[in-house]
């Protein structure tokens, strides 16, 4: 396998998306810091690097399915996946050689941003206000996570032939999911009550209307699953790891494991199978 | 005879499509294999079983002596290269880079000996060019210049001249018979055109609806081939009687032209036809070519 991953990372060197995503997560992360320094000093507010050190976790699950899909696409559009087969008869190698790279890659991606917020933010950002061990617990589970993304991405290109196909299915897949999550996030955000409020009607009087349960509020089961998913799906996880909501870091990172040991074991056993053209 | 590559009974099926129906060839060492048959008849399908994309439904295939369901099978392999209906080669990067990349998947210390592979197959002079720019010539050359890397003495060539223009189709052929003659690379070559075929190949293997029908070397083929003598004369009836008589087996084209596939004395015929009246306008002697030899093998329409 070591092979492997040498010639894939002597690929990522030359490889345009690479640089494209590294490009593209420098940019964010200097015009969110930016953006928070000059914020800071015309409205007089005191945003702290909390706010925004973790924002990449929310796009880099997008960018990371473009680049993995078309990373892994290539091989099959230009049949270069046929010449590790015949030469490395060793499957498993090639699937996790490339599952390898695919994070690697990834985390080479979050990693750029995290930089540029620190060199940028640092001298004009006040510094975490939260502890050092949540920075650092964050950080972790977002490694996870973006693992866990990139598992279901190799899943799907490795299996799909078609390169168009995959990258289609991997970007729409996460967009899907990140809705989903925005979704889960706001229901669940919704108050039990309506608290009680007055208002003055047409004829001049006074209206008073009491506290009322909200219709919209979801109990029961239903409100345990939208729990599950809203920690299970990585997109959830990246919305709470991005404003630093780690505290439910532990059974997040669980999920996360679960997700890449699954979905790896499902894309092994196909993809040791699969008859390719 | 010691042979690189057998294959015993494979069989594969595709959900109600069998691709390989009890298929059984042995491609002898130091030979340029010719894989011949129509477009389905399970070339490419072969190919692809034997070189681990895909396994086999029934059956098994020895390679240099190795089964398919061994773990020995993997250093065979490595003794073998192979170029799959189109070259697979990273289209962003370079002749070179792609080479370097094989290189890498081999595991090789360094990159000693691309230069001479680039040179062999007439690609040293692409520089930076990126393989997404090269002809289709040169994709093909690229393609065979990477299967040679770690040096195979097995080399598997899936339709290698399709869509080249003649020059390009030269220079296949003779890198092809370079490659047998000069480094003993024993080459299976699968292609429908026949013509070119039999330029190369020493060996033949006719495949029909996924079975051999036939294996042959060239000289045996030579031997095998009909020897056909075209007559072209001025009453067709009187050819016929005269051939039915002498027993001899002979196929009519039109009105005037007729084939003799026996050799047949010319004054014993032209006496006889002259009597009656019928005056021969043309003799030609017509050796069966690989083409006739393929459609009468596998039968095809005119």
């Amino acid at each position: 396998m070591s092979k492997l991953l040498r010639a894939n990372f002597a690929r990522i060197k030359k490889d345009k998306l690479f640089w494209l995503g590294i490009i593209f997560m420098i940019g964010l992360s200097a015009f969110v810091t930016l953006n928070t320094i000059y914020e800071n000093d015309k409205y007089n507010l005191s945003t702290t690097i909390d706010n925004i050190f973790f924002g990449y976790s929310v796009f880099i699950g997008i960018v990371s399915s473009v680049f993995c899909s078309v990373f892994v696409g290539t091989e099959y559009s230009d049949g270069t996946i046929r010449n590790k087969i015949i030469v490395e008869n060793n499957r498993e190698a090639i699937y996790l050689s490339n599952l390898i790279t695919n994070s690697i890659s990834s985390i080479i991606m979050f990693l750029s941003y995290i930089i540029v917020c620190l060199a940028i933010g640092v001298p004009f950002i006040e510094f975490f206000q939260k502890e050092i061990s949540i920075v650092i617990i964050t950080l972790i589970g977002t490694v996870v996570m973006v693992i866990a993304f990139c598992s279901i991405f190799t899943l799907v290109s490795m299996l799909i032939q078609n390169k168009a196909v995959s990258a289609i299915s991997c970007i729409l897949g996460v967009f899907i999911s990140l809705f989903i999550s925005i979704m889960i996030v706001q229901t669940l955000s919704q108050s039990k009550m309506w608290g009680a409020y007055s208002y003055t009607n047409g004829d001049g009087e006074l209206v008073q209307v009491d506290e009322q349960e909200n219709p919209y509020y979801v109990t029961g089961y239903k409100r345990k699953i939208y729990e599950f998913f809203d920690k299970f799906l990585p997109t959830g996880q990246s919305l709470k790891y991005s404003s630093m909501q780690s505290e439910d870091f532990v059974e997040m990172s669980l999920y996360s494991l679960s997700t890449i040991v699954v979905t790896t074991a499902i894309g092994l056993f196909i993809f040791k199978k699969k008859d390719i053209k | 005879m010691e042979y690189v590559l057998t294959t015993n009974n494979l069989t594969k099926q595709y959900k109600k499509f069998k691709a390989l129906d009890g298929l059984t060839m042995n491609v002898p060492k130091g030979s340029i294999y010719g894989f011949v048959g129509k477009n389905g008849a399970g070339k490419t399908t072969l190919i692809r079983v034997i070189c681990g994309l895909q396994q086999p439904t029934n059956g098994s295939y020895h390679l240099y002596g190795k089964e398919n369901n061994t773990k020995e099978i993997v250093k065979s392999r490595r003794r073998m290269g192979a170029v799959i209906e189109t070259p697979a080669i990273y289209l962003d990067m370079t002749a070179k880079e792609n080479l370097e990349q094989q290189y890498r998947i081999l595991g090789l210390p360094n990159f000693k000996g691309i230069d001479d592979i680039l040179n062999l197959v007439g690609l040293s002079n692409t520089g930076k060019k990126k393989a997404k720019n090269f002809s289709l010539g040169m994709k093909q050359r690229l393609g065979i210049a990477i299967a040679l890397v770690g040096d195979p003495d097995f080399l598997v060539l899936d339709e290698p001249v399709n869509g080249l223009d003649p020059q390009g189709i030269i220079e296949i052929r003779e890198l092809i018979l370079k490659l047998n003659r000069e480094f003993q690379i024993t080459v299976l070559i699968s292609s429908h055109i026949l013509e070119e075929l039999s330029k190369l190949a020493t060996h033949y293997g006719f495949i029909d609806k996924g079975k051999i029908v036939k294996e042959i070397s060239a000289e045996e083929l030579e031997k095998d081939f009909k020897t056909c003598m075209r007559v072209e004369v001025t009453n067709m009836k009187v050819l016929v009687n005269l051939l039915d008589q002498m027993g001899v087996e002979y196929e009519v084209l039109d009105d005037k032209k007729a084939d003799i596939f026996e050799k047949v004395n010319i004054t014993s015929l032209a006496v006889p036809l002259s009597q009656k009246g019928c005056e021969i306008l043309n003799i030609q002697e017509r050796d069966e070519s690989l083409e006739s030899y393929y459609i009468n093998l596998v039968g095809g329409g005119k």
